[in-house]
């Protein structure tokens, strides 16, 4: 892998900042990004399906006022926060907690490389050959926080790594945002927690962009989002499933269909690609 | 004297007439049985010397010698005791001696002379009837079982002494009848029924599909969702089962001592091993060859809740039964097969903690874990399964009040699509969708042009192998069955996609 290094004298001002900063950088991308005003997004591997909307949601609008990501390419929260951010046009920083020879989860290979396709930026504190052991990952957190201007929590369990990405955050005097978590949920706890302990709690994007002028001006940049032309019959069915995955008996009845035309309709979606099942039985909108 | 009577060994479901000779002469007093007897037998000469000593006849010390002819076979178990003695009480001339040659003997004895049931008489009888035997002479335990048989003469005995005075024509015992019929008939009262499961429509329908076709069906849903419950109600949609098939189950479950005393066995047998079950307890096996549970579930259901707990190995050795729908175990003196067409029915959670997709408590897995889970079913395991059949958890409070089918419903139109199937391949030696060869599937799946050109979008979608491709079929193949229809259109491709959805995780 063809990784360059940044020396301590090129980092930008916040990262030199910050206590116990890295000696260098191994990055491979656009470096012009780590100089650009950013906001990380964080959260649980274990996201729920109410993180997931979210994530999802919160990232689109950040993008779309051309505000670069962070996170750190783990599974759940991260991956979703990245890939997001890759949909919508826009450009998004990974922060490893290995080295580029070791790349973790293998899964995300591919979003790795997307990343980069898409002129974003990946940085690791570490030599190519470490591998990714458990005590990096909550190091390299403070990377993320240094780098982005504020951290938007989506989901923690009680005591979690997130959490303490948060209390980095906090250490280095950046504003800690957090969505509430729901009440009966272990990834909801850690949030709420943070909520108490003075997290600003969040619920729409405005809530951020007030914290800081300079997000607040930005102009919405024109991403060709992808807006699809939904058949007449399916539109019942595709609205549905937008708000929630459902199993396909529960389509049936919310939407009082014939099972026959429901089960056909569905199929015909499937092969549209406009929906698909997963393990459990429900359908969900591919997005 | 030399006498000769007769008796039956069983080598698995086969019977061997065994003709058991017995000569009493002067000479050094001894017992000795030769002819191949295994350990059990050869203990024989102690029960039924004392037997006849408790009936209050003197065993006078001679020279006894008992034959087991042929003697190339391996003889086991107490069975052959009644015949034994029989012989030897003729030779002590305690006993008339005429024509035996149309009578067995079949019963183990007791020291006190009482005679005691024995497993697996209704092959042996059946066996014996193929053999030109016409009458037997068994335990009274044994004799409702035996009854069934046509043209067989069966005489329940409970002790020595009535034996005696039987044979000795100073009393009568009336052959054991049983009415056939009235057994059939009241077969169909299973305690279970589905009108029992609320909701679940499309589980239902999905299930009526694999009943209609024989088609084996992965369950997959959450704790709690009712996947056990459904799976249990499936043999209450099954076709009625004809005398015939009863009697075929009856047989192995005959051998297996599983009867409860009942002469027929008149329903499908559901069967639900553990997942600790071991292979040989599952396809059979053992030094004498007993039938494991895919026997046992023969023309029935073979229900494997948690699938992914079974030991790999177990689900290996599955292979072979499914697709052969019999079982072959060989020894070294001979080899023993054992019926088992049996319609597989597995459940599974959709993720470790069980709680995928469940609306009352949260999974707590990760999506690696998830994915390692799955990554289980690939490869052999899944190929087993025609369907895939997902199982939400859904609460009912509103229509709880609904009317549900009921399975006397639900198996008139599998009935129906069955009388299909049986029509249609009369000359092809199958019996139902499952069955479809590659060949047979181009020659009865027949598809109209909008169905090929979905079929097609799928196939290039899903990216998938031939063998899920021909699965597709069957399936279509069975909904378009219940539906009357010979041509497969679009929507039963449509529909049967929606049984396939594992093909593409």
């Amino acid at each position: 892998m063809d990784y360059k290094i940044l020396t301590k004298e090129e980092f930008p001002e916040k990262l030199k900042r910050i206590k116990n900063s890295p000696e260098k950088l191994y990055y491979i991308g656009n470096k012009n990004l780590l100089y650009e005003e950013s906001f990380a997004i964080v959260g649980s591997r274990r996201i729920s399906e109410y993180g997931i909307k979210n994530c999802e949601n919160f990232t689109k609008e950040l993008v779309l006022r051309n505000i670069p990501i962070v996170s750190g390419m783990a599974i759940g929260t991260d991956s979703i926060a990245h890939k997001t951010s890759l949909e919508y046009g826009g450009k998004t920083i990974a922060v490893l907690g290995s080295g580029f020879e070791n790349i973790y989860p293998e899964s995300n290979l591919e979003l790795f490389n997307k990343i980069i396709e898409n002129k974003g930026l990946i940085i690791t504190e570490y030599e190519k050959n470490i591998k990714p052991n458990k005590e990096n990952f909550p190091k390299r957190n403070r990377i993320i926080t240094a780098i982005s201007e504020g951290v938007l929590v989506i989901e923690a369990a009680y005591r979690s790594g997130t959490s303490i990405t948060a209390r980095l955050a906090i250490e280095q005097g950046k504003k800690v945002f957090a969505i509430p978590g729901k009440l009966d949920s272990t990834v909801g706890m850690g949030v709420n927690r943070l909520i108490k302990e003075g997290a600003i709690l969040t619920t729409t994007v405005e809530d951020i962009l007030e914290n800081y002028n300079n997000f607040k001006i930005r102009i919405r940049k024109n991403v060709s989002c992808k807006k699809m032309h939904i058949k007449k019959e399916y539109r019942k069915i595709y609205y549905l499933l937008k708000k929630e995955p459902k199993y396909l008996e529960e389509i049936v009845n919310e939407l009082n269909l014939e099972l026959f035309n429901c089960i056909h309709l569905i199929a015909q979606m499937q092969l549209e690609d406009l929906v698909f099942q997963d393990i459990s039985g429900r359908y969900y909108i591919v997005s | 004297m030399l006498s000769i009577v007769k008796s039956l060994a069983l080598q698995g479901l086969n019977g061997f007439l065994i003709d058991v000779e017995t000569d009493i002469s002067a000479g050094m007093p001894c017992w000795e049985i030769v002819g191949l007897p295994d350990a059990n037998i050869r203990e024989a000469k102690e029960r039924v010397k004392t037997a006849i000593k408790n009936c209050g006849i003197d065993v006078l010390s001679r020279k006894y010698i008992i034959n087991l002819s042929p003697s190339s076979i391996k003889k086991t178990g107490a069975i052959l005791d009644l015949a034994i003695c029989v012989g030897v009480l003729i030779s002590m001339k305690i006993i008339k001696n005429k024509d035996y040659s149309k009578t067995i003997f079949v019963g183990e004895l007791s020291l006190d002379g009482s005679i005691n049931r024995v497993n697996g008489i209704l092959p042996i009888c059946i066996e014996a009837s193929k053999l030109g035997i016409e009458e037997i002479i068994l335990p009274k335990e044994n004799a409702k079982e035996a009854a069934i048989v046509e043209n067989m003469r069966v005489i329940g005995v409970n002790n020595l002494e009535e034996v005696i005075n039987y044979l000795n024509d100073r009393t009568l015992i009336e052959p054991e009848q049983i009415d056939i019929n009235n057994l059939l008939e009241n077969a169909e009262n299973y305690q279970l029924d589905f009108s029992e499961v609320k909701g679940q429509k499309l589980v239902k329908r999905a299930l009526e599909i694999s009943a209609t076709g024989s088609h084996n069906s992965l369950l997959i849903g959450v704790p709690g969702s009712g996947k056990t419950m459904m799976a249990k109600r499936l043999n209450t949609i099954l076709p009625k089962l004809s005398f015939e098939e009863a009697l075929e189950i009856t047989k192995i479950h005959s051998i297996s001592n599983n009867l409860n005393n009942k002469s027929l066995i008149n329903k499908r047998p559901f069967r639900s091993p553990h997942h600790t079950i071991t292979e040989t307890a599952l396809i059979g096996g053992g030094k004498i060859p007993k039938p494991g549970e895919v026997s046992l579930a023969h023309l029935g259901v073979l229900f494997l809740d948690e699938f992914l707990e079974f030991n790999r190995n177990t689900l290996e050795v599955l292979r072979t039964p499914i697709e052969d729908k019999k079982v072959n175990i060989s020894r070294i003196e001979f080899n023993v097969s054992y019926p088992s067409n049996f319609m597989l029915i597995a459940s599974m959670n959709p993720c470790p903690c069980g709680y995928y997709g469940s609306k009352i408590r949260e999974c707590t897995c990760t999506e690696l874990q998830r994915k390692q889970y799955q990554a289980k079913l690939s490869g052999p395991l899944i190929d087993r399964f025609d369907m895939h059949i997902k199982v939400p958890f859904i609460k009912y409070d509103e229509i709880l009040n609904e009317k549900e089918e009921t399975s006397e419903e639900i198996r008139k139109r599998v009935n129906f699509a069955r009388n299909l199937q049986l029509e249609r391949y009369r000359k092809d030696g199958i019996y139902s969708n499952s069955e479809l060869t590659p060949n047979l599937i181009e020659k009865y799946c027949i598809l109209n042009e909008k169905a090929k050109k979905v079929l097609k979008i799928y196939f290039e979608k899903a990216n998938l192998s031939t063998r899920s491709y021909y699965k597709i079929l069957k399936v279509a193949r069975s909904i378009a069955d219940l539906g009357g229809e010979e041509i497969l259109t679009e929507n039963y491709i449509l529909e049967a996609i929606q049984y396939r959805s594992l093909d593409k995780l």
